[in-house]
């Protein structure tokens, strides 16, 4: 583990080092920048999944009569739902 | 273009990435997300926008009157018929609620034209439309988009919302919630496991957002984008 720890720091100071390396002689635009960036970002994997937490607050009354009301609008045939 | 720009610009984004987390610890903040460009320029991203804007009519015709709906869509009526008449906050609750019984779905990734890589990519996420959405279910990111979706149909404006996208730590994934601006100016996170973060929750580590214009970084504060602006035009 001790092992692992030296070698991803060893990873970081080598990727500042090669940063700061480059800045010396390379014209860098901010364009890049963001376009790097916005790539990075457009790769990220946003998938999780999250089952109802038993911590969530539970609904008043009153909404929770609306989302019952809802749910058998939904269920209910076709335009035999109208509420009005 | 050299080649040490081509290696540096990740290599200065890992080191910035890396030294510079500190806003993404804070509070879920409107104001304190650095700019990064318009929405466009994320390409799955700006096509659910456009599919979005080419089904509003079959949206807008299901929400005015039950009988235009399609069956997926019915409760979007009674929904939206019945949240007009609740406050701000009584709209979240039920939102959220109603929304996060849908069947989740994980995405497949798929080849894209990139805008920023100027090339075919393999993304792996499609942000699914709220009408998408009804229809199949989706992941924590069609969730929080379709959450965006509804709660623009019961008149939230634009900029009191965004899609804020989070590493959980907890999970070791990255998880899509839907952040709304208060009067107050605080945020509130609306998760998908039915809870409604006012601060941070523990493990989040914030990323970046989207709205329908916009897109904000998180993890780069602008102090640091400040920083690579003035080396570079002092370059």
């Amino acid at each position: 583990m001790k092992k692992l720890a030296l070698a991803f720091a060893g990873l970081c100071l080598l990727a500042a080092g090669s940063a700061m390396a480059d800045d010396a002689n390379v014209v860098r635009t901010h364009s890049l920048e963001v376009k790097e960036r916005l790539g990075h970002l457009e790769r990220i994997d946003v998938t999780a999944e999250k089952p109802a937490s038993p911590d969530a607050e539970p609904l008043d009354e009153e909404l929770q009569a609306m989302l019952d009301e809802i749910e058998s609008v939904e269920a209910a045939p076709a335009l035999e739902a109208a509420p009005h | 273009m050299g080649r040490g720009t081509v290696v540096g610009a990740p290599a200065l984004i890992l080191t910035l990435s890396l030294l510079a987390p500190v806003a993404a610890e804070a509070d879920y903040r409107f104001e304190e997300g650095v700019y990064l460009g318009p929405a466009r320029l994320m390409v799955d991203w700006a096509d659910t926008m456009d599919r979005a804007s080419r089904q509003q009519p079959l949206l807008d015709a299901c929400l005015e009157q039950l009988a235009a709906c399609e069956r997926p869509l019915r409760g979007l009526y009674a929904l939206v018929e019945r949240a007009r008449e609740l406050s701000r906050e009584r709209q979240l609750y039920l939102v959220n609620r109603y929304l996060n019984k849908r069947r989740y779905r994980r995405d497949r990734s798929r080849e894209v034209e990139s805008l920023l890589a100027g090339q075919r990519v393999r993304l792996p996420n499609r942000w699914s439309t709220l009408v998408e959405f009804m229809r199949r279910g989706g992941d924590c990111a069609d969730y929080a988009t379709s959450k965006y979706q509804l709660l623009r149909a019961l008149d939230v404006p634009v900029e009191d919302l965004r899609v804020v996208v989070a590493y959980d730590r907890a999970t070791r994934e990255h998880h899509a919630v839907l952040a709304v601006r208060q009067p107050d100016g605080t945020a509130w996170l609306l998760d998908s496991d039915d809870r409604i973060h006012r601060s941070r929750p523990f493990g989040y580590r914030f990323v970046y957002a989207l709205n329908e214009t916009s897109i904000w970084d998180h993890e780069l504060d602008a102090e640091t984008w400040s920083e690579i602006l003035q080396r570079e035009e002092s370059t």
